[in-house]
């Protein structure tokens, strides 16, 4: 679980979307609080599906949400 | 105990669960005519469960908050088993008699004790699950970080059985005369329990190593 070479906005958009808790944007995306904490401090790179429902979560999508950069 | 200060209570508890171990592994069962061992492991039991109730419940200074289902369940079970592979170091010595262990009341009473301690972890673990019932328990990175820990803990219990294996193979067979039959059957359950502990202790190192990384 170290540093991963997707990168993401997670928290930008919680705080845009009417500062949208960590706890709450677990429950929609049926994930605990901790993954989301590891998600927003880049420890963790989450599976398709979870991407997508955390972007249909926060109502953009998936590009808006997640960044990859090649590593060098 | 409800009035104390969240902080002061969750010491307390700890510090039960401490004597709880202690008596558990010093309480012979005819010790002062009192069941000293049953009241240890019973004490360790309540005491981690309110421990952990206090933890989990009170204080939102969010170090606590930060700490999933999983991590809790990992940690519990490093103590749990770590307490079983105590309780096995401590009483290896009642093994060694030539004699099966429902003739030998010495290793019978270890084995139960042994026993005792691993059904209240199973029942402590489920009674938690109960608890958090209706949150989400486990996702996807707990899904990875159990498939890293039990890779860990196949590896840890490969090794050992490849330790125990030179041990039979190349110790002179005058002085495997030494090692009974039950005694090698403890060995073995000791295996188990050692690749269970090293499962546990990885997962919640990578738990601990997630946290301290995000906080």
């Amino acid at each position: 679980m170290s540093g991963t070479a997707i990168s993401n906005d997670i928290r930008r958009l919680r705080f845009a979307r009417g500062e949208m808790t960590q706890q709450a944007l677990a429950d929609a995306c049926g994930v605990t609080r901790q993954t989301i904490i590891a998600l927003e401090a880049g420890r963790y790179a989450p599976s398709l599906e979870l991407g997508f429902r955390i972007a249909d979560a926060l109502g953009v999508r998936i590009e808006d949400v997640f960044q990859w950069s090649r590593p060098s | 105990m409800a009035a104390l200060p969240a902080r002061t209570r969750l010491v307390l508890w700890l510090l039960a669960a401490g004597i709880g171990l202690a008596l558990f592994f010093s309480g012979e069962y005819r010790d002062l005519g009192l069941p000293l061992g049953w009241i240890g492991s019973f004490l360790f039991v309540v005491a981690t469960w309110f421990s952990v109730d206090a933890l989990y419940r009170s204080p939102s200074s969010d170090e606590e908050a930060l700490v999933a289902p999983g991590e809790w369940q990992a940690w519990i079970g490093v103590a749990f088993v770590g307490a079983m592979i105590g309780a096995s170091l401590l009483h290896a010595d009642v093994f060694l008699p030539q004699v099966p262990i429902s003739r030998n009341p010495d290793a019978g009473a270890a084995g139960q004790s042994i026993g005792t301690l691993f059904v209240a972890w199973l029942v402590l673990a489920s009674v938690l699950r109960q608890r958090w019932a209706g949150k989400v328990q486990a996702d996807e990175r707990d899904v990875q970080i159990e498939l890293t820990a039990s890779q860990w803990g196949r590896g840890a219990t490969a090794f050992a059985i490849i330790g125990i294996a030179l041990l039979l193979g190349f110790t002179d067979t005058e002085r495997l005369r030494e090692f009974s039959y039950p005694f090698i059957a403890q060995m073995l359950m000791l295996t188990l329990l050692w690749g269970l502990w090293f499962d546990q202790l990885v997962a919640a190192l990578l738990y601990w190593r997630d946290r301290r990384a995000t906080a």
